[in-house]
């Protein structure tokens, strides 16, 4: 192991035990919501990082795989009585492979075609599901109320439960990242992302890990989405397929700093309290206040920090580094 | 009845080529894909009906004075956003105006309530008959409107020497910045033109439309995939798009289901990206 694998997997585990030191502090039930969903938009925001971040897609329609994970696992739980977990798997692996039959073309389009390819793909199955009588239709399916506990993947008397699942899940998939991006894999998405004409003239198979790319992105999406399903025991297509849900996974990483491990998880930290909290305090009666605070707070956002967090913390950084150089330098021509 | 549902979408087509067009110039020339630009829409709706409530002001004769009061509210937004963003990541460039939209859309829900409004006055309504098919007047005067409207537009970009300089830019910018061509002063002129054609847009379909606070989200998307569907870049390739969207919508509405006509329009929009991935008339280099 060399120093800054060391050093790597230490943040990691340092990172796992401030997450699991957090519900110590969270202990109404409202706190712990805000911290299921920083865990959610997480993972979501790192599934939409390998996509975009790295690979280059931007996808402003992971509401699709998402709402589709939801509803895969949903439907085998309240029709076929299938356990949540295992209706995980299955979501997982289902919107993979939807993902890469939907990929094979897409992954032709580039730049704003794709991004608002993306988004229509996202508004055409949530008009399938709202008119498909067998899930349901507009209405949505129920998952009825079982015995809490892991077996059910139900908890109904604290929220912890479903926290620490996320978290176990944001844990996965960081590792995982943590793997692609020093493998062969992570360094042919960059490849694609910057150019992929030169890529693939340098033997870059695009098409192939386009289709990764959007397959794992998608997979981990869909899980997320029966994580949410059991967290609101409901699905429903206007819930699940929300073009807002697209939206917040993409200003997640963006503010965060996409194209590196940690930025989502950063965005999410900082961006789903303000939006739970503004929408608790200011938005009782659904007067847009909330969303108005937070559509203000995206464009500051983008004006000021554009390279998101991780790059104002790397600019701090080198601002810091530097000034000690200078410091330095001045002490030598001065002895 | 094909004939009668043609017209309509026609009729639909022209109002959606307005739109379109605003958001192919701000494309063109500052390579901006303005996702707030149906929440513009909303605001020049609201706009004109504060008119014609407060003022007395009709909204299709409104139009001029809209789409003026957009052209100023699009160069503040340039000066105090978008300006700063364009030097920045592409993704910043991406997200700042699904900033702006989400911003707008809520400040119209916060202080205008999320109520339904419909302009009560309006001048133009009624029904005509032409030959077989009948068309609700209303929407006739919003597509003449339109197509005035972009016929200006049009003429302004290709007559006057700010219009050549603008689309000298979204030909070449840094070439045209070699030229002399004020960069920051034309890319200000172009947002704004391009909020302009979003509040004539918005002032002709406030005579007949309902007005709430998410009713441009639609019309923003339509246009956006009618942009891409012409070719992001090209204007009249915009203008084709929405009219092919606006029959798509309507023949599809009809004959296939209205809960299906919006999936009908994205089911076109990426057929026809995958067969032309730059569009019906796109070009260059995204």
């Amino acid at each position: 192991m060399q120093r800054d694998d060391i050093r790597n997997l230490a943040m990691l585990v340092a990172f796992a035990i401030i997450g699991l030191l957090f519900p110590i502090v969270a202990t109404t039930r409202f706190s712990q919501h805000i911290l299921v969903m920083v865990v959610l938009y997480a993972v979501l925001g790192e599934a939409w990082n390998i996509m975009a971040g790295y690979a280059g897609m931007v996808s402003i329609g992971q509401a699709a795989f998402f709402g589709l994970g939801a509803y895969v696992s949903s439907v085998l739980s309240v029709k076929y009585g299938v356990s949540p977990w295992l209706g995980m798997l299955c979501a997982g692996l289902a919107t993979a492979a939807f993902a890469t039959v939907i990929g094979l073309p897409f992954s032709r389009l580039r730049g704003r075609y794709f991004a608002i390819g993306t988004i229509a793909l996202g508004q055409m199955i949530k008009v399938v599901f709202e008119n498909w009588q067998w899930v349901g239709a507009a209405t949505g399916l129920m998952i009825p109320l079982a015995n809490q506990g892991f077996a059910s993947f139900q908890f109904h008397a604290s929220k912890l439960p479903y926290y620490y699942t996320g978290l176990a899940l944001l844990l996965l998939t960081l590792a995982f990242m943590y793997i692609m991006e020093r493998s062969k894999m992570g360094y042919y998405f960059k490849a694609i992302r910057e150019n992929e004409d030169v890529a693939s003239g340098l033997g870059v198979n695009r098409t192939a890990y386009k289709l990764i790319a959007i397959a794992v992105s998608a997979g981990i999406t869909g899980m997320c989405g029966t994580f949410l399903a059991q967290y609101s025991l409901y699905v429903e297509p206007e819930y699940m397929f929300n073009h807002s849900i697209s939206v917040t996974i993409a200003l997640v990483a963006v503010f965060g700093g996409s194209g590196n491990i940690i930025g989502p998880v950063l965005g999410s930290a900082i961006l789903m309290p303000i939006s739970e909290l503004t929408r608790a305090w200011l938005g009782s009666s659904g007067t847009g206040i909330d969303l108005m605070i937070y559509g203000a707070f995206i464009v500051l956002m983008c004006v000021y920090e554009p390279e998101g967090l991780v790059g104002m913390a790397r600019r701090i950084g080198a601002s810091i580094k530097a000034q000690r150089e200078r410091r330095g330098a001045a002490r030598c021509q001065n002895s | 009845m094909i004939l009668q549902l043609a017209t309509g979408g026609l009729l639909l087509g022209c109002i959606y080529g307005l739109v379109s067009m605003g958001l192919s110039l701000i494309y063109g020339v500052m390579g901006i894909v303005n996702f707030a630009h149906g929440a513009f829409v909303m605001l020049a709706m609201y706009a004109s009906y504060w008119l014609s409530l407060f003022v007395g002001i009709d909204p299709v004769l409104g139009t001029p004075l809209v789409a003026l009061l957009m052209f100023g509210f699009g160069i503040v937004v340039y000066r105090a956003i978008i300006g700063r963003v364009l030097r920045g990541p592409f993704l910043a460039r991406l997200l700042v105006t699904f900033g702006l939209s989400i911003f707008f859309i809520n400040m119209a829900q916060f202080l205008w309530s999320p109520d339904y409004r419909m302009v009560q006055k309006s001048i133009s309504r009624g029904i005509i008959m032409l030959g077989p098919v009948f068309i609700e007047l209303p929407k006739l005067v919003a597509s003449i409107g339109s197509l005035i409207v972009a016929g200006l537009i049009y003429w302004f970009l290709r007559k006057t020497k700010t219009g050549l300089a603008i689309q000298a830019i979204s030909i070449d910018r840094s070439a045209a910045a070699l030229m002399g061509i004020n960069l920051e002063r034309l890319n200000a002129i172009a947002f704004g033109l391009g909020l302009a054609c979003a509040g004539a847009a918005g002032a002709l379909l406030a005579s007949y439309y309902y007005i709430f606070p998410d009713v441009g989200t639609m019309f923003g998307l339509v246009a956006l995939v009618a942009v891409a569907l012409g070719g992001f870049g090209s204007t009249e390739g915009a203008l084709i798009g929405a009219i092919l969207i606006g029959i798509i919508e309507t023949l599809g509405g009809f004959y296939v289901g209205p809960e299906y006509k919006y999936a009908l329009i994205f089911l076109a929009y990426v057929l026809i990206v995958i067969a032309r991935p730059k569009g019906l008339m796109g070009w260059g280099a995204d």
